[in-house]
């Protein structure tokens, strides 16, 4: 048992991660909690809910321009499955999303072990709940999670013009978080972004 | 550029998932972008974005969708959600969905900049003087009044169309033509929908001068909701509750008559022998005759005929009828002692009331209100034992079928499926789902996998039965469960014929070319298997054999099958998650299926087991356990009943699965339900003794069974099947000792199955049938659960009934609320459990790892995928014909399970769900 909760741990930047429960696994429950205590750290939680393959948490990820994804298996094929959704992250240029899970005793140690090498960042265990606590475990996935998004795109746009039009899913993220977490720094790229939308018959540019 | 604002509930997610499905539909290279708002929480600053789980459409490469949360400034609109706008718009989609829950000012402020607004309703917004205070009506082109099925929504439509037209100053406009529409967006296909849909699209054309333009067909139909429960049956818990109530009143008012006669009929019997005061007789006697009409003539021949009940009980044999075959069965067994220990012991009243009430709320096995069980006596040479297997391929399934069943004389064989399984799919080497192919279940995909399953085991015997625990796709497993006994009993008579080798020319012919193509049984045949099941591999009996043969083979094999499958959808939606289609559809299905049992005389396999046990599982208590699953379960009963079906011809096959651990209230929960059922199928449905039957396999606890100490275990098994076999359950299984940390070995397996046989068989006092009758605990324990259980009926229909409930997740609730009580009791160790919280051992009960799991192997896993491209290149055209057909009778009403026990003869399961997938309707995720 733990001694004392521990505080929630203060994010410095804006974090966004993606909950879900594995493909064809209906068990809900402890995700359910865990995404509670995440979205009272301080977190925007983009909760998908049970039975949902590795390529609809992807797509959502790049799209949502989060920082992490945190999954629940109970339903086994744990191994494949994490390890699919760290490939897919790789080929799809996300592999800075951070892939945190649990799967309570259905994961063995040897397995999590695999995982762990394999580049998963971390999955939780019943022992790890006994001696860190929910909060602690959440505050140990939220810390390792606080990192800033849409940074690196505050210059301009030069370049990704390209790939905006043509709908590149990661690019037209990254571009909203840095509308979203680095406005003053954005300005200009956004600047860009309206004359575009002034230039286009299709639509009338907002702001 | 599309607004969609509206209160917070009102189904937006819903709505506009269902608007990007027909869009994505209508045009075949549109591109969509959603931006979604939600607030923030300002003490946190977390935020849950919530609208994808609702959300089915969106996974499509044609859309792109960003969730955002309103941060500091609480406001839907401020600076970045614009600019995510500008962004999605830059990037040229061709249509862009901005969705805010209303708050404050930003509503307008949407409608200002959207080309289009749509503002989304429900009929509950109060008096229509409340109209006037909606900014959104002056502003919004397009009002969704959605939920359009809640109460009063007809004249909620009429309301928002006048305050419309007010707001408009269309004051000439014609009723109609306002852009008001009744939506139902949770329901499949909702007409509703579709007219607002195209209304959308012809306004954004319209306003934009957008090349958009839908060529969406739609009819002039309201959204009306299907209703499974119809409007005027929607008390049905209630009017439940109450009839049994009254029954009760009645029984204890009888019973007071009863003891008055009794004590008039004693008080003359003594007069008599007085010879005096013989003046007070005739008075009397005629008190006596003018109390006795009070009571009704059936319970004074019940106090009349019970010296000659008794007597029955007494002699050396007791001789009934079941289905006009007279059966003798002994009414005692003999201990070492020579004593004769009764099977039925019954009371030894002399006050009529007590016998009477004794008779009404009690009675012997056998007769109404069927509290001590539903049959006389239990059944000779078939213990209420099952046989548990479930695991990689069906030839290891099959293999450990033949294992566990050995030396049996009835075989019970339970099946536990894949996850691919249970949600429909088929295997593929996709690692997502090729690392759950045949792990902790059975991977089945079509009909030559179930026929490998269950080779060997004769489906149409009467001592064989199969209990299969699959709900979503349940319908689609049963056909491939039927045609594969169907085709054992081809291959028999193609046997008995001497018709095999004609048979075997016939089967290479229908491959040739394709030799590889035919599927084989993989390895040896496990001792006791005898290769029934496995000529017709491959093919169907209809392909081998005249058509009028088939037919009465068919014919006769539907009518033998016994067994089981799950197929209780409500209980997925409440606690278990495996739900695939939407819940409507679904219903559907079980109706089909059980209309299709009805015509066919399908009398030996139940058509759903209504489930408790997930719901337990989940952390329900025991009377919440018991009170949801006989609610869903006359859920199902109202539901057929307004179908049109007779209720005695689907009563009798619907059964039961109950949870037992190892509180008070396990000891009495088969009493409760047999007595709650009954009461209500005999008066409030007026049903016939068979339909009164509650029938009911139980299971003991999974969630009682600890990862420490777990040796202990098997008491606490022990202690739970004694309560169920007490308690006179009509199968058990017992769970193995090691299941809390892994999947039960042979060794652990076997000794759960010797805890069931040492009570049958060892216990001297089990030979009794009815050893909880007559103590007062049990009487007792049964009327207070009896009393909750109907309270709860009350509660939910409040909510109104079992499906209402489930839309705002009552059941959910309540039980999360319970499973979190259990675990904070357990964790501050008020609730006592050894080895756990309290008598640890000196190395403080550590929780035990296992060192290795079974699990399907690569080649499993391999073969089966290989399995079902052979089953897709061999029937390739044939699967498109009968899935097509499949698709017609969904969408013209006609019974779906008829053309399911066709397709899946030729199609795999996923093949099957996907196309009902397209004209049912997926489900919906709730949070």
């Amino acid at each position: 048992m733990s001694t004392g909760t521990p505080a929630p741990y203060k994010p410095k930047n804006h974090i966004r991660i993606v909950t879900a429960a594995s493909l064809f696994d209906g068990h809900d429950a402890a995700i359910n909690i865990m995404r509670r205590i995440i979205q009272s750290t301080g977190v925007e939680v983009i909760h998908l809910g049970h039975d949902r393959s590795v390529q609809e948490i992807v797509n959502c990820a790049i799209q949502e321009d989060v920082q992490a994804i945190a999954i629940t298996s109970y339903q086994g094929g744990h191994l494949e499955f994490f390890k699919y959704m760290y490939d897919l992250l790789e080929e799809r240029g996300a592999s800075n999303i951070k892939i945190f899970g649990g799967g309570g005793g259905t994961i063995l140690p040897n397995e999590l072990r695999e995982l762990h090498e394999y580049g998963i960042c971390r999955i939780y265990t019943p022992d790890d709940g006994r001696s860190m606590g929910l909060q602690g475990m959440i505050n140990d996935l939220v810390a390792q999670s606080d990192r800033p998004t849409g940074k690196m795109l505050t210059n301009s746009l030069n370049g990704t013009i390209e790939s905006l039009q043509n709908k590149d899913q990661q690019t037209i993220a990254r571009i909203i978080s840095a509308s979203e977490n680095f406005p003053d720094e954005s300005a200009e790229m956004l600047q860009q972004v309206k004359d575009l939308v002034k230039s286009s018959p299709r639509h009338r540019c907002w702001a | 550029m599309l607004g969609v604002t509206g209160t917070g509930g009102s189904g937006k997610s819903s709505l506009v998932d269902e608007l990007v499905r027909r869009f994505l539909v209508d045009f075949e290279d549109k591109t969509v972008a959603i931006i979604s708002v939600d607030p923030s929480r300002r003490k946190s600053g977390g935020a849950l974005l919530g609208d994808r789980i609702r959300m089915n459409a969106i996974n499509h490469p044609r859309v792109y969708m960003r969730s955002l949360a309103t941060r500091q400034s609480n406001l839907a609109l401020s600076k970045y959600v614009k600019d995510a706008v500008d962004v999605v718009k830059a990037a040229q989609f061709d249509l862009v969905i901005l969705e805010t829950s209303g708050i404050g000012q930003s509503d307008t402020e949407i409608i200002e900049h959207s080309d289009v607004s749509l503002y989304v309703m429900t009929p509950d917004y109060g008096a229509a003087t409340q109209l006037e205070k909606i900014d959104m009506l002056d502003f919004a082109d397009i009002i969704a009044l959605n939920k359009f099925d809640k109460r009063g929504s007809i004249d909620a439509l009429r309301d928002v169309k006048k305050q419309y037209q007010r707001n408009h100053h269309q004051w000439n406009h014609d009723d109609q033509e306002s852009p008001v529409f009744g939506t139902i967006a949770s329901q499949f296909n909702d007409p509703g929908i579709n007219r607002l849909y195209k209304c959308v699209i012809n306004t954004i054309s319209d306003k934009t001068n957008s090349e958009i333009h839908s060529s969406f067909q739609i009819t002039d139909e309201m959204s009306e909701k299907v209703f499974i429960i119809p409007p005027n049956r929607t008390r049905y818990l209630s009017d439940i509750a109450e009839n049994n109530r009254q029954y009760d009143r009645w029984a204890q008012t009888q019973q007071q008559t009863a003891q008055t006669l009794y004590g008039i009929r004693k008080t003359i019997d003594s007069l008599r022998t007085l010879n005096s005061h013989s003046e007070v007789l005739p008075p009397l006697e005629a008190h006596y005759e003018s109390i006795k009409k009070e009571l009704d003539p059936k319970n004074y021949e019940l106090i009349e005929n019970w010296p000659e009940k008794v007597q029955s009980y007494k002699s050396e044999t007791f001789l009934f009828k079941v289905r006009n075959t007279e059966i003798k069965v002994k009414n005692y067994t003999e201990s070492l002692s020579h004593t004769r220990v009764p099977k039925i012991s019954l009371p030894k009243y002399e006050g009529w009331g007590d016998l009477l009430r004794w008779n009404l709320q009690e009675n012997v096995p056998g007769s109404f209100p069927f509290t001590s069980g539903v049959y006389p006596f239990k059944r000779e040479g078939e213990d209420p034992t099952r046989m548990f297997a479930g695991e990689g391929g069906p030839e290891r399934t099959n293999q450990r079928f033949h294992y566990v069943s050995r030396d049996m004389p009835a075989k019970r064989l339970s099946t536990a499926f894949d996850s691919v399984t249970l949600y429909g799919a088929d295997p593929h080497q996709r690692p997502d789902i090729y690392g759950k192919i045949g792990n902790s279940g059975v991977s089945i995909c079509c009909l030559d996998d179930a026929k490998k399953l269950y080779s060997g085991f004769n489906l149409s015997h009467s001592k064989t039965s199969v209990s299969m625990t699959i709900n979503g796709p349940a319908a689609i497993i049963t056909g491939f469960f039927m045609n594969a006994a169907i085709d054992q009993q081809c291959e028999l008579y193609i046997r008995e014929q001497g018709l095999v080798s004609e048979v075997e020319d016939k089967i290479t012919n229908l491959y040739q070319g394709q030799e590889a193509l035919r599927p084989r049984y993989q390895g040896d045949l496990p001792k006791g298997h005898d290769g029934l099941g496995l000529l017709l591999l491959g093919v169907t009996g209809d392909q081998v054999l005249e058509q009028d043969v088939y037919n009465d083979i068919k014919s006769k094999t539907l009518k033998a099958v016994r067994g089981t499958v799950q197929a209780d959808i409500l209980k997925e939606d409440q606690a278990q998650n495996t739900c695939i289609f939407s819940t409507e559809f679904s219903l559907r299905l079980m109706g089909d299926v059980q209309e299709y049992f009805i015509d066919q005389g399908v009398r030996n396999f139940y058509s759903v087991s209504i489930s408790g046990y997930h719901i337990a599982e989940a952390g329900a208590n025991p009377i919440t356990q018991l009170a949801f699953t006989l609610a869903n379960g006359f859920t199902y009963v109202e539901y057929f009943l307004s179908r049109g079906m007779d209720i005695n011809k689907f009563a009798p096959n619907l059964s039961f699965f109950f949870s037992n651990g190892i509180d008070a209230e396990y000891a009495v929960i088969g009493r409760v339900a047999r007595r709650v059922w009954a009461k209500a199928m005999k008066l409030k449905y007026q049903a016939d003794d068979r339909s009164q039957m509650l029938k009911y396999h139980i299971q003991t606890s999974g969630r009682s069974l600890h990862a420490q100490e777990i040796d202990f275990n098997d008491i606490r098994t022990t202690l739970q099947a004694l309560y169920a076999i007490y308690d006179n359950c009509n199968s058990l299984h017992t769970n193995a000792y090691d299941e809390a940390i892994t999947t039960p070995t042979e060794e652990s397996v076997r000794r759960a199955m010797a805890i069931q046989l040492i009570i049958n068989k060892e216990l001297g006092l089990a030979n009794n049938e009815n050893p909880l009758q007559g103590s007062f605990i049990i009487e007792e324990l049964t009327d207070l659960v009896e009393t909750a259980v109907l309270l709860e009926f009350d509660r939910i229909t409040e909510r109104g009934g079992v499906l209402g409930a489930m839309e705002t997740m009552y059941q959910r609730g309540k039980i999360q609320e319970e499973s979190l009580y259990y675990e904070t009791l357990k964790h501050t160790g008020e609730l006592p459990i050894m080895g756990v919280n309290t008598f640890l051992s000196a190395k403080g009960s550590p929780t035990m790892v296992p060192g290795e799991v079974i699990r399907a192997t690569k080649e499993e896993k391999v073969y089966q995928i290989e399995m079902l491209e052979r089953l897709h290149q061999h029937y390739g055209e044939d699967a498109e014909k009968y899935l097509s057909n499949l698709k017609q009778s969904a969408i013209q009403n006609t019974n779906i399970f008829h053309s399911l026990m066709e397709a899946s003869k030729y199609c795999s399961l996923g093949q099957i769900t996907q196309t009902m997938f397209a004209v049912g309707g997926q489900y919906r995720r709730n949070m």
